[in-house]
């Protein structure tokens, strides 16, 4: 487990876009795309917030619950590392529940999905200036 | 045609709904399931459109709710993530007519709703 995350760490450097609006463009408006990415950027601070005090709490059914939820996010906005990353979260809290191990994987969820907004502000400003 | 949504991802909440009002349906939204069994009495939609993990109660006690208590025939469609192919099953035991995995495509849940309600007019 430690070695793929630390290999996803290196293979996926800073510049890479983490998302594809493919699926949100199915709404066949660009003003909708734009509402959608702003109700994930409204959502996004509360589940990195929930994650950190859930594992801190060590509450690990709850854990399990919002990083199912994030993952239904990130899988319509096509983040597949990020989904890749929550999944890993998942299955190391549904079967190893070594704490480091998940303390540093959430560090790097966290560092990712910190990019993301990031990368989903820039493409929010590009759809508003294109219309 | 009223169709309600019930999900507690608000991003993807948001999503169906505008998805659906700009096909012509008039949408309701629900961000549980105890809201969700209210709803559907209050409404009486035309179609349902659920996630199975909500707060209060999860979308297979909404199918239930709707099928074996109220005895309705509403058109049901489950959403839910890939990897829950035990509850799909489930769903499909209790009455649901059809379900669509996360991550999905919009323009496939608008023929899938379209072509659920023309089934049942």
């Amino acid at each position: 487990m430690l070695w793929q995350v630390i290999s996803l760490k290196k293979a996926h450097i800073m510049e890479e876009i983490l998302f594809d609006t493919t699926l949100l463009d199915e709404m066949g408006s660009k003003k909708s795309t734009i509402r959608v990415l702003e109700y994930y950027l409204e959502e996004s601070p509360k589940y990195l917030l929930d994650l950190d005090k859930l594992l801190a709490e060590r509450d690990f059914p709850s854990l399990i619950y919002k990083s199912h939820k994030l993952k239904g996010s990130l899988g319509m906005l096509k983040a597949d590392l990020l989904v890749s990353l929550i999944y890993q979260l998942e299955t190391a809290v549904s079967t190893e529940l070594n704490f480091d191990k998940l303390q540093e994987l959430l560090g790097l969820i966290k560092e990712k999905l910190l990019l993301l907004d990031t990368q989903l502000f820039q493409e929010i400003k590009r759809i508003k200036d294109s219309l | 045609m009223k169709i309600l949504v019930a999900e507690d991802n608000v991003m993807l909440l948001k999503t169906i709904e505008l998805k659906l009002i700009k096909e012509g349906y008039e949408v309701f939204t629900t961000p549980d399931g105890r809201e969700t069994m209210k709803e559907i009495i209050r409404l009486r939609p035309d179609m349902i459109i659920t996630d199975v993990m909500m707060p209060y109660a999860s979308g297979l006690e909404v199918i239930s709710m709707v099928r074996q208590q109220l005895k309705w025939k509403t058109p049901i469609i489950i959403l839910s993530a890939m990897e829950q192919e035990e509850v799909i099953l489930n769903a499909f035991d209790l009455g649901a007519d059809d379900y669509i995995t996360k991550p999905f495509s919009l323009n496939e849940l608008v023929i899938r709703v379209k072509r659920l309600l023309n089934r049942n007019n």
